[in-house]
């Protein structure tokens, strides 16, 4: 299916608007999750370099969470990543912005997964269900549950230390 | 909400904030990229991204999977068709001729038909169309043709008997500091496929589930089209690196990566499949450090309508356990008594022989390679908890010349 004329001027209008609103939100949710700013900033470009290829979907989306789910699968994926940086950890020496802020919860968060630190930011701090990461993530219900369940733990026991 | 997670909230919500966002604008998306979506943004990519989509084509899609081509088989009216069926669906390509002039459109269409006994049925492929078109030759030597895969579904209702169609519509990636990226970037993004003098190979893919999906098929087919002078000689895959690259299958269930991986895509008769399969724990949780007890299964198969099950079984139960560390990679060499499937038109001694020994010697055809992998935690024999992953490798054993 593809869009014409018209629609392509609204179509294009429409995912102008949506990165405008969302790509600072997009950043700062990557950033916590690659840990890494500057990396963020290019998972989000792809994420937006995505969506204008694809966009408008066939189906109503909320561009939010077609957003969330193209850049946390980018973010996650491991074997594309080992292929394009090697095996990234968490660095502080990129976090100044983070070790500034909250130097604990930052340390504690580096510890924790990609997924759980996924999993754990789109729940917590975007009020997502677990059905919908499930759904963002491709990973069954009970498995996001049990990143979550464990994450928590983990900061709970990192955060309670310090 | 806890007071834990209230207070974490709290603190993710000004950790977030002082993520410096604008710190390097993003490059604007803007309403032309809209009017090009079937094409590839190549313009906003670094050399580095392009890189990147040219080797997601090469596993997601399996474009690495090349078969020696059969050139599809003609049909009455002269163009060359191929076909692949999987179960109740059925996938063709075909070009309307065998032969083209140097930059004449060429017209490559593929269908996809359903052919079960429901009246319908809804499936879920990569979003970007059940039907995905690719070129196993690099165009210009610097072009991997191959439609890209955004990581997303959809959804597509196919009635019975009644086929979808679609037009080759073309996707790639291209090394973005090649001297010719404008040329090449200029004809991904024309609207016909036209190409170079010379012998080509134009697959189609149609492959699913993708996410949540209950209904499963794989195919491929190619066809062989020839382009400039008549003294081409059709038949020959054209030797490149790229053409002789591993085939790479893989699967990530989270905590668990497996990767199954051929040396090459294509085996003389007589050479022993040099196959690798391996799989690692994520890294982090603590869960990955539990006593589990490893299953395997291979399976066999010709992929061919007419091959019949040599041979079929029930996986090992061993009840040893082990541990791996975060990132360890554990590989899985071939045990005979992993096998439990083959389904092949022949199965000579010499294959069975080599199995026992641990080699996969394999008759002439095609074949799929399937390996599963199960980590099995708690009591054996009644595990409590299981994490399974599988992958594939098809590789193409030719007949001794």
């Amino acid at each position: 299916m593809t869009a014409d004329g018209p629609d392509i001027d609204r179509a294009g209008s429409e995912l102008d608007s949506a990165f405008r609103a969302h790509r600072d939100w997009l950043v700062r949710r990557l950033a916590l999750i690659v840990g890494d700013a500057e990396e963020a900033r290019d998972l989000a470009q792809e994420t937006f370099v995505r969506a204008a290829e694809h966009w408008p979907n066939r189906e109503p989306i909320e561009p939010a969470r077609w957003l969330s789910t193209v850049g946390v699968r980018l973010a996650i994926d491991e074997r594309r990543r080992r292929k394009r940086w090697g095996w990234l950890e968490l660095r502080e020496t990129d976090a100044a912005w983070a070790v500034a802020v909250d130097p604990d919860l930052w340390h504690a968060l580096a510890k924790l997964d990609r997924r759980t630190r996924a999993a754990i930011v789109l729940t917590t701090l975007d009020g997502y269900s677990q059905d919908e990461v499930a759904t963002m993530l491709d990973a069954p219900r009970g498995t996001v549950a049990s990143w979550i369940s464990r994450g928590r733990e983990r900061l709970r026991a990192e955060l309670g230390d310090r | 909400m806890s007071d834990l997670d209230q207070e974490l909230a709290r603190r993710l919500e000004r950790l977030s904030a002082a993520v410096p966002a604008r710190a390097g604008q993003l490059d604007p998306v803007h309403v032309g990229a809209v009017a090009a979506r079937h094409g590839v943004r190549l313009r906003w990519l670094t050399p580095l991204v392009a890189l990147v989509l040219g080797l997601m084509a090469f596993g997601v899609l399996g474009v690495a999977n090349q078969r020696p081509s059969s050139g599809g088989t003609p049909d009455p009216n002269g163009g060359p068709v191929g076909s692949d069926r999987d179960g109740d669906f059925a996938l063709t390509l075909r070009t309307d001729k065998r032969r083209y002039a140097v930059d004449e459109p060429i017209d490559a269409v593929g269908s996809l038909t359903y052919f079960g006994s429901r009246p319908s049925v809804t499936i879920h492929t990569d979003n970007n169309g059940p039907i995905m078109f690719g070129i196993r030759e690099k165009v210009f030597g610097g072009i991997t043709v191959g439609t890209m895969s955004d990581l997303m579904c959809g959804e597509t209702t196919l009635t019975r008997a009644v086929p979808l169609i679609d037009s080759f519509h073309k996707g790639g990636s291209f090394d973005g500091e090649n001297p010719d990226a404008a040329k090449f970037q200029a004809w991904i993004l024309a609207k016909d496929l036209r190409l170079p003098e010379g012998t080509w190979h134009l697959y189609a893919v149609a492959r699913a589930p993708c996410m949540g999906g209950d209904i499963a098929f794989n195919l491929r087919t190619e066809i062989e089209i020839v382009v400039g002078s008549p003294e081409a000689t059709p038949g020959l895959p054209v030797a490149t690196e790229w053409n002789d690259a591993p085939v790479y299958g893989g699967d990530d269930i989270g905590n668990m990566t497996f990767q199954v991986r051929s040396a090459h895509p294509t085996y003389d008769a007589g050479t022993p499949i040099d196959l690798d399969a391996w799989f690692t724990f994520a890294d982090g949780p603590e869960e990955v450090k539990r006593p589990f007890s490893q299953q395997v299964e291979y399976r066999i198969t010709a992929l061919d309508p007419g091959a019949s099950e040599i041979r079929s079984g029930q996986p090992r139960q061993d009840c040893a356990t082990s541990t791996m560390a975060s990132g360890e990679e554990r590989h899985l060499p071939l045990d005979a008594r992993d096998v439990v499937l083959i389904q092949a038109l022949e199965w000579p001694a010499a294959s069975e022989q080599a199995l026992q020994r641990g080699d996969l010697l394999l008759p002439p055809g095609q074949w799929r390679i399937t390996v599963t992998v199960r980590a099995l935690f708690g009591p054996c024999g009644a595990p409590t908890e299981t994490w399974e992953v599988h992958a594939s490798v098809e590789v193409d054993v030719l007949p001794k010349a």
